[in-house]
């Protein structure tokens, strides 16, 4: 643990040069901190470990964390879906902190509701497989050279397959965010690439849990990762505004109250490592009140350190930008609302005890 | 037109800052350098999104002015409520679960919810509502306008972006007193 914290602060000293040039990326390969969170591999961490890393990571700096190359989001589909010849590929592909993976779900017409997606897998005259569609707001798609696409087989809602690509190139492009420019987010293109039966990934599942079934598991386990990253940049708020004002009943409310998110989003990874399939909702809730938390801490906090707090300190200001990100990313809140809520209604949410 | 109704009907912010100051009030500069036009007297300094906005941060006397600060507030008002209709556009074009996001009654509630809040924020001016209070409470606003929009409104060049350099126009013109 005070390893990540170790070089979650390490991370800090790049974080500025990184918002204002997140394209640069020689500068990135040439970040010790970064080649040590490549280490960070989510096929061998539990889902817990891997949250209570990336809190201590993201207490350094989130857009960081998200620049560093590695399996990051496609190294969880691959632990879900992939069979041992794919997990080796993908691991081979990012080994040494060689290139970035991607994960490339949303589309620009289609976000919240996957089971629109229009991407499509179609099997040509020549019985080979050829991908056809536009993924939009890509986390490190631009600069990635493997990745895992989510795309439609057929005409049901649920007829989706994802396929691993660690060869064939999309045409691509970054996006310019207003914060957590580091996860550089990126437009792809497919336009008829050839994709092999052993790029398809869950080929030795059953039918039923090669789709969405499983893609849903991935983003419960996603959800919590990202509430994660939450709950660390709240701490990373936190901490500046500490260093630079004396004790407030406004500061050590603030703490407590990232406190007990970071406790909802252990617990939510602990429940989703033991079964993932019942532990939705608390994903949900916690990627919900994670990012509720720290988007207060971002709006409160700074105004203790007086006028123009968010020039005086510069880091202070890109993460009140960064943690806007979180309520996006695998799903906003009103979409975590939907699944909380359903849970609920079923009787299967904890409630505090 | 009043001047707080001018402010209110700028549609762009450097155009509502630009109504504040040409009124004869002073930039507010409680920390001696404040965001204001581009082109505005003072000494240039660096900043990386003011230019997004076609704003400078400018060294400038240390000065407060409660009554810019209100203004400001109207001008947040009315930009707020332009990002709103933009996004009631936005969502009626979008589709999920069968039927155009705009027709899902969680969402109707946000649109009456924040335009309720507008609303509240604009009668509020002339009610004596602390300015502190106005402004908190479009912070908040201002992001949920803005999550309407999903990622494409986190894009740099969307125009909801705005609403975001307000908030940092906020933090270098208000004194923010009594906070801790
Ligand atoms: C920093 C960042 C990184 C990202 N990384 C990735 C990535 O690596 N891979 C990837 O595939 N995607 C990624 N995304 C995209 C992200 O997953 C989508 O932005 C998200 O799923 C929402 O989709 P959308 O932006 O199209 O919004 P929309 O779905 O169009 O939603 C617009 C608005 O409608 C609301 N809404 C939508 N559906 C409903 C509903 N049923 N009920 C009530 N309200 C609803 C939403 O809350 C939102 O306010 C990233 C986004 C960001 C900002």
């Amino acid at each position: 643990m005070s390893d990540w914290r170790e070089i979650g602060r390490a991370l800090r000293a790049g974080a500025l040069a990184l918002d204002a040039a997140p394209h640069d990326t020689e500068a990135i390969a040439a970040d010790e901190a970064l080649r040590a969170v490549a280490e960070l591999d989510p096929i061998m961490l539990s889902g817990k470990d891997s949250a209570a890393a990336l809190i201590e990571l993201a207490r350094g700096d989130a857009g960081m964390v998200l620049a560093a190359p590695g399996p990051a989001l496609a190294g969880r589909v691959l632990a879900q879906l992939g069979d041992d010849e794919q997990r080796e590929r993908l691991r081979a592909a990012v080994a040494g902190g060689r290139t970035w993976a991607y994960l490339a779900i949303t589309e620009p017409d289609v976000g919240s509701d996957a089971t629109r997606l229009r991407t499509e897998l179609r099997r040509d005259t020549d019985g080979r497989y050829r991908l056809y569609g536009t993924k939009r707001y890509i986390g490190n798609g631009h600069r990635g050279t493997v990745g895992v696409v989510l795309a439609r087989t057929g005409p049901s809602p649920l007829a989706l397959r994802a396929v691993l690509l660690d060869t064939a190139r999309a045409r691509t492009r970054p996006l310019d965010m207003l914060g957590l420019r580091g996860a550089q987010i990126s437009e792809l293109e497919f336009d008829g690439v050839p994709v092999e039966e052993r790029d398809l990934l869950g080929a030795h599942l059953s039918p039923l849990r090669r789709g969405m079934w499983s893609i849903a598991q991935v983003f419960t386990a996603v959800r919590v990762q990202v509430a994660a990253l939450a709950v660390g940049t709240a701490f990373a708020i936190h901490d500046l505004v500490a260093d630079h004002h004396p004790s407030s009943p406004t500061l050590d409310d603030a703490h407590a109250n990232i406190r007990a998110a970071e406790a909802l989003v252990l617990r939510a990874a602990a429940e989703a490592d033991h079964d993932r399939e019942s532990a939705a909702p608390a994903a949900s809730l916690a990627k919900l009140t994670a990012t509720g938390v720290a988007l207060d801490v971002a709006r409160t906090l700074p105004r203790l350190l007086g006028p123009a707090a968010l020039v005086t300190h510069p880091l202070l200001e890109k993460w009140c930008r960064d943690v806007r990100a979180f309520e996006f990313m695998e799903g906003t809140s009103q979409i975590q609302r939907l699944h909380a809520a359903q849970g609920i209604v079923r009787g299967s949410v904890w409630h505090a005890t | 037109m009043s001047l707080v109704d001018r402010a209110r009907s700028a549609t762009t912010l450097a155009g509502g800052l630009g109504t504040i100051l040409d009124s004869g009030l002073p930039a507010p500069a409680p920390a001696g350098h404040t965001l204001v036009p581009a082109g505005h007297p003072g000494q240039p300094l660096a900043h990386p999104l003011a230019g997004w906005e076609g704003l400078a941060l400018v060294r400038a006397e240390r000065v407060s002015c409660p009554e810019a600060v209100r203004l400001l507030a109207a001008v947040r008002i009315g930009l707020t409520e332009r990002m709103l209709r933009a996004a009631v556009e936005h969502l009626t074009g979008r589709v999920a679960d069968g039927r155009p996001l705009v027709d899902h009654p969680v969402l109707r509630g946000e649109l009456a919810d924040l335009t309720a809040t507008l609303a509240l924020c604009w009668q509020g001016l002339g009610t004596g509502t602390s300015t502190a209070a106005l402004h908190a409470t479009l912070d908040r606003a201002g992001w949920a306008t803005s999550v309407l929009f999903g990622a494409s409104g986190y894009l740099r060049d969307h125009p909801v972006r705005c609403l975001y350099l307000a908030e940092l126009v906020h933090d270098t013109w208000s004194d923010h007193v009594g906070l801790a």
